[in-house]
């Protein structure tokens, strides 16, 4: 079982990172990860994934400072972004919505195979 | 006869003038008392608005302002007194729409409460209430600046507080239902197993610990833990916990000294607790160090003993050094650039309730970007 899409999760928690690598690997995705908003930048450089999995809450250079930067970029301005978070004010997700988020998800309330399915809803068919 | 009638006359004539007289003296009294009742009842009235906390002002229905109690500068902070509500509009600009809410409240005679208006660096509230007797428009301005602030922090407190406990649960769920999955479909990848059973593991450990921080945090706030007083050897906590340590520095290339400067003061405190400060300062200290060099140092200062731990580290921005005692915090103003996987950011809080419990404080002594931080505490010594 092969996917071309590539999965990007950003996530400076080491466990997350791990979990959502999982999920995702089992079912033949290409996962890319990083543990900061600068490191993801960087392999940005070189890759541009399919769909990109972002937390919030990251030391140095937050999720909205992450957006803020690749929506300025020709090259990631139209990458599919999903909020992966466990921030769950109002105002972060009213805030978040100027990015072009796809979705705002709270990672407690979803299961492995839920994450799944929000996660392939918004890749291409094509890229499937 | 006509001279009788004459003088008859002249005196109806003198006593008409002189009750006449009468009465106005009567009435000039009555005019004159009651004047003095109403200046007191003036005088009453502006010692009422004037002892109300905040900004009053009532204005008529032609938008002019018949009585304030002058705190303008006090709560707009602006050293003129505005005379119509088209003036009061100018203070606010474009920012507020005071006069539209006024003449809602006048033309419709209702009560207007606008909770929370951003004016400056404050927060306002502002209550319109129609006066019936004036046809007008009474207007209160107060400043909940404080108020407002708290508020925001503690729904900060409450979202933080729930990520903390979120992740925890998300990584423990997430994983054994990713293993229950595994185990189901016939994969057998022990490895991998072992491996979500680790994290799952780690987890529920890293949530249990944060409960707790949670609940201490909320006896200390509370004031409801009890310290114990007994003679604590200070030196040989601090060796305890270098101990405890030893074998995370050894993985991160960190070296330690113990300097003892004591000159052996008795301080009594509460063991397990001066402990759990020692413990917070050195595990932060090995923390944000990679390779390089944790001391610790005791020596008297006044009338009081000093232990300082200091580190190589990565030290902290001059910017950031006034956030790192407050609650949740990381020595970052953002709270978006939390680092969460670096504990909950309720170490120094905690300890700094703890050790001004017992009589010491705790601080930064100094920290530089790149090349690492001091903090020190202090107990006071028995004499």
């Amino acid at each position: 079982m092969s996917n071309q899409a590539v999965i990007m999760i950003i996530d400076d928690d080491a466990s997350m990172v791990r979990l959502y690598t999982n999920i995702f690997q089992v079912e033949g995705y290409n996962v890319v990860s990083a543990s900061s908003g600068k490191e993801a930048l960087e392999k940005l450089q070189q890759l541009t994934p399919t769909v990109i999995l972002l937390d919030l809450m990251m030391p140095n250079m937050s999720g909205f400072d992450f957006l803020e930067q690749i929506r300025e970029s020709e090259k990631t301005k139209d990458v599919p972004v999903i909020v992966l978070t466990n921030l769950a004010t109002d105002d972060t997700q009213q805030e978040i919505q100027k990015y072009n988020v796809k979705k705002f998800l709270i990672k407690s309330d979803y299961m492995p195979k839920q994450i799944l399915e929000e996660v392939q809803s918004v890749i291409p068919q094509t890229d499937k | 006869m006509e001279i009788a009638l004459a003088a008859l006359a002249f005196t109806l004539l003198v006593l008409l003038i002189l009750s006449h007289i009468r009465r106005e003296k009567v009435i000039n009294k009555l005019v004159e008392e009651r004047t003095v009742e109403l200046r007191a009842e003036k005088s009453k009235l502006q010692a009422a608005i004037s002892a109300i906390t905040g900004l009053l002002v009532i204005i008529d229905q032609k938008g002019t302002v018949i009585l304030s109690n002058h705190k303008y500068s006090e709560v707009l902070g602006i050293n003129y007194e505005p005379s119509t509500i088209a003036e009061i509009q100018q203070i606010f600009g474009g920012s507020y729409d005071i006069s539209g809410a006024y003449n809602v409240a006048l033309r419709q005679s209702r009560v207007i409460d606008h909770s929370s208006i951003e004016y400056k660096e404050k927060f306002l509230r502002v209550l319109f209430a129609p006066v019936q007797d004036t046809n007008g428009v009474l207007i209160l301005l107060g400043d909940v600046t404080e108020e407002e602030l708290l508020d925001r922090a503690r729904d900060e407190f409450f979202a933080i507080a729930s990520h903390e406990l979120r992740t925890p649960l998300t990584a423990i769920q997430g994983n054994l239902a990713m293993v229950l999955e595994y185990i189901d479909s016939g994969h057998v990848d022990h490895l991998k197993i072992l491996e979500m059973l680790k994290d799952a593991m780690n987890s529920s450990k890293r949530l249990i610990r944060i409960v707790h921080d949670f609940l201490d945090l909320s006896r200390l706030e509370q004031g409801r833990v009890k310290f114990e007083e007994q003679k604590v050897d200070l030196a040989k906590l601090a060796n305890e916990v270098l101990i405890e340590y030893e074998q995370e520095m050894k993985t991160k290339n960190i070296t330690y000294t113990f300097d003892n400067k004591s000159t052996g003061a008795a301080v009594f405190a509460d063991e397990d607790r001066v402990k759990q400060v020692i413990v917070n300062l050195v595990s932060n200290a090995v923390k944000y160090t990679q390779g390089g060099k944790v001391s610790v140092v005791l020596q008297p200062l006044g009338e009081m003993v000093e232990l300082q731990v200091s580190d190589t580290g990565i030290g902290i921005e001059p910017e950031n050094q006034k956030y790192l005692f407050r609650k949740f915090q990381q020595a970052g103003r953002n709270v978006l650039s939390r680092d969460t996987s670096q504990g909950t950011g309720l170490g120094l809080y905690i300890s700094r309730l703890v050790i001004r419990a017992m009589g010491g404080d705790v601080y930064l002594v100094r920290s530089e970007p790149n090349s690492g931080s001091t903090f020190g505490f202090t107990l006071p010594v028995k004499k």
